[in-house]
């Protein structure tokens, strides 16, 4: 059997392929809460919530309409962005002109209520959710062992990312996005309708995130408890690329997936640690993160 | 004298932009205190003053960018105060700030393909004319906004908003640190603004600037218009005015 640096390959591999999946949320879910933050300068803490929100969107859709994996994974990310639309439209934006930590502490409230609401109606001990059929054999080969589709969540988290980067950076409203990111007023006072802008790149944020959370559901199990799991990690994440910077996110999000996994390998103790080691190390060394500006 | 101006301005037709009694806060300190000007159509209006008398603030209280004003604001004989700030632009009213606002995340075409058409009305430009008029803009479209040198970048400012088909242009400071050369490249910009039939309100320190290309002056102190002439009254003023303006 092959080993590196004393551990099997195919173990090293099948950890590098965990960290990759981690990774692949880490980042679908760090893009949004960059997005989002680099307009409208809200941390969103309510992220974790719509994350868990698209898991059970697509759980009920399933359980309710006989709704397929396919279809769930089209329709629930819309659900969840237009959830995410009216809760910027009539809650959120009274906020843009108090102080940032409002929106924080509102987002915060609503992550809870969200939390609260699902474990109230389905219970703390989650639901199963199946991945498609045509997903569920693996591949084996000398070196690596992949679940297909734990391969397809990789595949498809990348196309997303490099598709939202490719709208933001490539396309006329990403350019309206950037320059609204600036400087908002002044795109306002070119005619720009920055207003919904604004709620458009809430609810595409949100979106996002409940791409992930469908995604998710086959890997975890759908509860109402997988979201706040998962934020603080993506904060963590945020932090480490910088905030506001989108290859940033997008990139810290694998990386530190594959740095997860390989400690899991190495170093399993410190393995629920090495991202807030991290972050703790960069933010000592280069505040702005990673990919972030100096200022 | 007074009356042959009068006479001149109103030749013109009616009022494009009409302010009267225009109050301004920010937050609770109170900026402007009952501006009164006009704009006719065609004209290139010069808003002089000292240093934080209120010209900028002026002209982001016309915009809308400042928010809590009253008074009168017509433009075109509409209402505009009420307006939400992107509606503004709508109306026909473009704006370039004293800092420029050049987007550094974006390439210079991005910057000037920006604001959105307000009309075709036949004032706008086109990307080709503009890159015809602006060839160094052509040879650099793709670098980042802010990596053009100063006098580039109020080229660029200024003529994204040319692209627009607004017929009114909010200009404020346009040759602030500028070299002499270039301020007389801005100085042919927007004489040729005037042939194409734009109306400007100019916002300007560098007052020998001004007096080469404005055709009305209005003079503000604290907040207020102290004092408005045509450019035939200029001669006649120029001592008055060095005292006002502190040169």
């Amino acid at each position: 059997m092959t080993m590196i640096f004393g551990v099997p390959l195919v173990v090293l591999t099948g950890q590098v392929m965990i960290g990759l999946i981690n990774g692949s949320f880490y980042a679908l879910l760090s893009l949004g809460l960059a997005v989002i933050f680099g307009l409208l300068r809200v941390v969103n803490f309510a992220h974790g919530a719509f994350y868990m929100l698209g898991a059970f969107v697509a759980w009920m859709l399933g359980q309710y309409l006989g709704l397929g994996y396919w279809g769930s994974l089209l329709i629930a990310p819309i659900i969840v962005g237009l959830a995410g639309a009216l809760v910027e439209r009539t809650m959120l934006r009274r906020l843009y002109d108090l102080d940032h930590l409002y929106g924080l502490l509102f987002t915060f409230g609503l992550a809870l209520l969200l939390e609260g609401v699902f474990q109230h109606l389905y219970g703390v001990s989650g639901k199963p959710f199946s991945a498609p059929v045509e997903m569920r054999g693996v591949v084996r080969t000398d070196f690596v062992t992949v679940p297909v589709y734990r391969g397809w969540v990789v595949v498809a988290s990348l196309l997303i990312c490099f598709g939202t980067w490719a709208l933001i950076e490539k396309t006329k409203i990403g350019s309206y996005l950037r320059a609204a990111t600036e400087d908002s007023i002044l795109v306002q006072a070119f005619g720009v309708n920055v207003p919904l802008l604004l709620t458009l790149t809430y609810a595409f944020g949100c979106g996002l995130a409940g791409i992930a959370g469908v995604l998710a559901a086959p890997i975890f199990q759908v509860s109402p408890t997988m979201g706040s799991n998962m934020i603080i990690i993506i904060f963590a994440v945020v932090v480490v690329g910088g905030m506001g910077s989108i290859l940033g996110a997008i990139a810290t999000g694998y990386l530190l997936g594959l740095v997860e996994g390989l400690t899991k390998v190495f170093y399993p103790e410190a393995a629920n640690i090495a991202i807030f080691v991290i972050m703790a190390i960069v933010l000592l060394l280069r505040p702005a993160g990673l990919f972030g500006k100096e200022n | 004298m007074n009356d042959t101006c009068v006479t001149t301005r109103e030749a013109r037709g009616s009022q494009q932009l009409k302010v009267r009694g225009l109050e301004a806060w920010y937050r609770e300190s109170q900026a402007l205190y009952g501006v009164d000007l006009d704009v006719y159509p065609g004209e290139t209006v010069s808003l002089l003053g000292r240093n934080g008398v209120g010209k900028t603030t002026t002209l982001r209280s016309l915009m809308g960018i400042v928010r809590k004003r009253t008074g009168t604001v017509e433009f075109d004989q509409q209402s505009i105060l009420r307006l939400p700030l992107h509606r503004v632009a709508r109306t026909g009213i473009g704006f370039v700030p004293e800092e420029r606002g050049i987007f550094a995340s974006l390439n210079v075409e991005e910057n000037l393909m920006l604001p959105p058409l307000v009309a075709r009305n036949g004032k706008e430009m086109s990307l080709d004319e503009i890159y015809t008029l602006f060839p160094n803009l052509l040879e650099r479209r793709y670098s980042p906004g802010t990596k053009l040198s100063g006098g580039e970048q109020q080229m660029l400012a200024i003529a994204r908003i040319l692209r627009t088909g607004v017929s009114l242009i909010l200009l404020d400071e346009p040759t602030e640190g500028l070299a002499p050369v270039i301020v007389n490249r801005i100085g042919e910009m927007l004489r040729a603004l005037k042939a194409h039939g734009l109306s400007v309100l100019l916002v300007e320190q560098n007052f020998r600037f001004a007096a080469r290309i404005a055709d009305h002056f209005y003079v503000m102190d604290q907040g207020e218009i102290i004092d408005s002439f045509a450019v035939a009254e200029l001669p006649g003023r120029r001592e008055a005015l060095n005292k006002a303006l502190g040169v």
